[in-house]
């Protein structure tokens, strides 16, 4: 397999400043809000700009001082960067290189060749540009957000289709996103990129069930984050929480550990009071009441007050209608031990 | 009374405006003394000088335009300024400080007489003149299509395999074609006009201003009319062809 490796690499912008250390295999979506430094990963990658320091390997290739046109990248710009003076053809016949049909082809643009890209629509344009970065053979592909100029409902239907693209090649490819969705449908791996720093590469599954710290959390949406300290250690920790003692499957904690412990929301069970919560998960109930309930569309968002704390929980729309709860209805909320998550305070 | 006022305000400076090309015609009772052979000497080296200055500010303006246009900083506001000079400072002046250094008394008119070159009262010192004045106007107008050209473009050139020469020539150049060539339309309508500069540097050979002038203290209006006539036919010439290429100075390829 190829990979792409960052060693050390920094730079300095104004007050911002890029540090990464990390390995790139496989399918990989850097995820992360807006300025916090991807796309400026990229273009150090590819050589648009140049890094104060750090090296940059490319299947074994160190191509940090290279100029870009050396480097062997593709590169599918936010706004695709297509040529607008030239037709689909001109742009991609562009590098000499590869078979202009043969990619036109696998591609689904062999009727758009003869078009002047200024005619072209955002889904047109996005697949032309893919094609266009693919063309050259290169050893990497980078992708910064390129899904953002294509409408919502065409969205999901490029992605599928990109990665049926993307199968047959064997280079590292980088996937930059600010959209947990489109990182989950793309991407083997996840990288969370925050504040200039990458704070988790992992397989997506594993970013999302375990984040590594609160930040990673936060932004993968996990909405229940509570401080604790570790009051034992055993087949299960116990945390102590403001709200009661927390269980968790996860021990790798020692006793007066500070901790941050989370559960997603569509992990949190709810049922009315007095229904058999407690025996089921032995421990981890918690009594509240309903506050506010939020319909998102066929999921509905409770949110619920406990002594001093909220809690929200995702509950189907069928098993909200089940229940028949609503607001200002008294509740029992339970957390199955495997899916408390437990992180070190301070990463 | 002021709404009045109001209304007519935007009429009088076009009315003004338009009284030079419209009494042209007027002016000239005969049109027999273009076919004079001093006017036609004149008016070949003004053309043939303008196309010079135009070319030798292609091949050294578009360079430095690009140059300008993607290196900003201290250093390229200080160059920026030098080349905008020429189009802020009274050509005579300009002219007055190019003939101290050219003229076989100035440090530079010096050595070249010593090389046998002769500078000032000649063909060069026509072009020189010109290009001191005119040149700023293919670096300005150039200088702001390349700022117009999202700069992406040119990074996907280069990571298709394109060094920085093939990325200028295929993908900067074509996408600034317009504002470059309003430019230098630009320059060989001023060269072609440009008379302070070259009167202080070039009085001989006689370019058409240069030519008009002579011809207007010689017999007036009457005398001067026709070549004036034969300037503003170029002026308007070149205008047509500005206009055709398209919406002027800074245009240039829309990217999106």
């Amino acid at each position: 397999m190829d990979l792409l490796e960052l060693k050390g690499v920094s730079k300095k912008l104004g007050s911002f400043r890029l540090q990464v250390d990390c390995e790139f295999e496989g399918i990989t979506a850097v995820l992360g809000p807006s300025g916090c430094g991807k796309t400026t990963m990229l273009n150090i990658i590819a050589g648009l700009i140049r890094q104060d320091s750090g090296s940059i390997i490319l299947n074994g290739r160190d191509i940090s001082n290279l100029p870009p046109e050396k480097r062997r990248i593709g590169y599918v710009f936010q706004d695709y960067a297509l040529f607008p003076h030239m037709t689909v053809r001109e742009n991609l016949s562009y590098g000499n290189r590869g078979s202009v049909d043969e990619i036109a082809e696998i591609s689904g643009i062999t009727h758009l060749l003869d078009r002047s890209v200024r005619l072209l629509s955002g889904g047109e344009k996005q697949r032309v540009a893919l094609a266009r970065a693919l063309i050259t053979e290169p050893d990497l592909l980078l992708l910064d957000e390129p899904m953002s100029s294509v409408d919502e409902l065409m969205r999901k239907r490029l992605i599928v289709e990109m990665g049926s693209i993307l199968k047959n090649y064997r280079i590292p490819v980088v996937y930059v996103t600010h959209s947990r969705r489109e990182a989950f449908l793309m991407a083997d791996r996840i990288a969370v990129m925050l504040g200039g720093k990458i704070l988790q590469i992992d397989e997506a599954e594993k970013v999302f069930e375990e984040p590594k710290n609160r930040h990673v959390a936060e932004f993968m949406g996990v909405e229940n984050i509570y401080d604790g300290i570790v009051k034992s250690s055993g087949k299960y920790i116990e945390i102590e929480w403001s709200e009661g003692t927390v269980y968790s499957a996860k021990n790798s904690f020692q006793k007066g550990e500070e901790v941050v412990f989370c559960i997603r929301p569509e992990y949190v069970m709810v049922v009315r009071e007095g229904k058999p919560l407690g025996e089921m998960l032995d421990g981890n109930v918690f009594h509240g009441s309903v506050i506010k309930r939020i319909n998102v569309g066929g999921m509905h968002e409770l949110l619920v007050k406990l002594e001093n704390e909220l809690v929200t929980s995702l509950i189907p729309d069928h098993a909200y209608h089940r229940l028949g709860l609503d607001e200002k209805d008294e509740v029992m909320i339970g957390f199955k031990k495997n899916r408390v998550h437990v992180m070190k305070r301070t990463d | 009374m002021f709404g009045r006022i109001a209304r007519v305000l935007p009429f009088i400076l076009i009315v003004y405006l338009s009284l030079p090309v419209i009494s042209a015609f007027m002016a000239v009772k005969s049109i027999s003394a273009i076919g004079r052979e001093e006017v036609f000497a004149a008016f070949a080296v003004s053309i043939s000088s303008a196309t010079l200055t135009t070319t030798i500010s292609a091949i050294f303006g578009i360079p430095l335009a690009y140059k300008l246009a993607r290196n900003p900083g201290r250093v390229a506001q200080i160059a920026e300024a030098i080349v905008i000079s020429p189009v802020v400072l009274p050509p005579l002046v300009t002219g007055l400080f190019l003939l101290s250094v050219l003229s076989p008394a100035g440090f530079i008119g010096r050595v070249a007489e010593n090389a046998g070159i002769e500078i000032t009262r000649t063909f060069l010192a026509v072009v020189l003149a010109q290009l001191a004045v005119a040149s700023p106007f293919t670096v300005i107008s150039a200088k702001a299509a390349f700022e117009e050209i999202d700069p992406k473009l040119e990074f996907a050139s280069r990571l298709m395999g394109a060094g920085n020469l093939r990325t200028f020539l295929r993908v900067s150049l074509p996408l600034a074609k317009r504002g470059i060539i309003a430019g230098l339309l630009m320059t060989f309508v001023r060269s072609v006009g440009e008379f302070g500069a070259t009167f202080m540097l070039a009085y001989f050979p006689k370019t058409l201003p240069v030519y008009l002038y002579t011809s207007y203290l010689r017999g007036g209006v009457e005398e001067a009319a026709p070549v004036a006539l034969l300037l503003l036919l170029i002026g308007l010439l070149v205008f047509a062809v500005l206009r055709a290429v398209g919406d002027g100075f800074a245009g240039t390829e829309r990217s999106k």
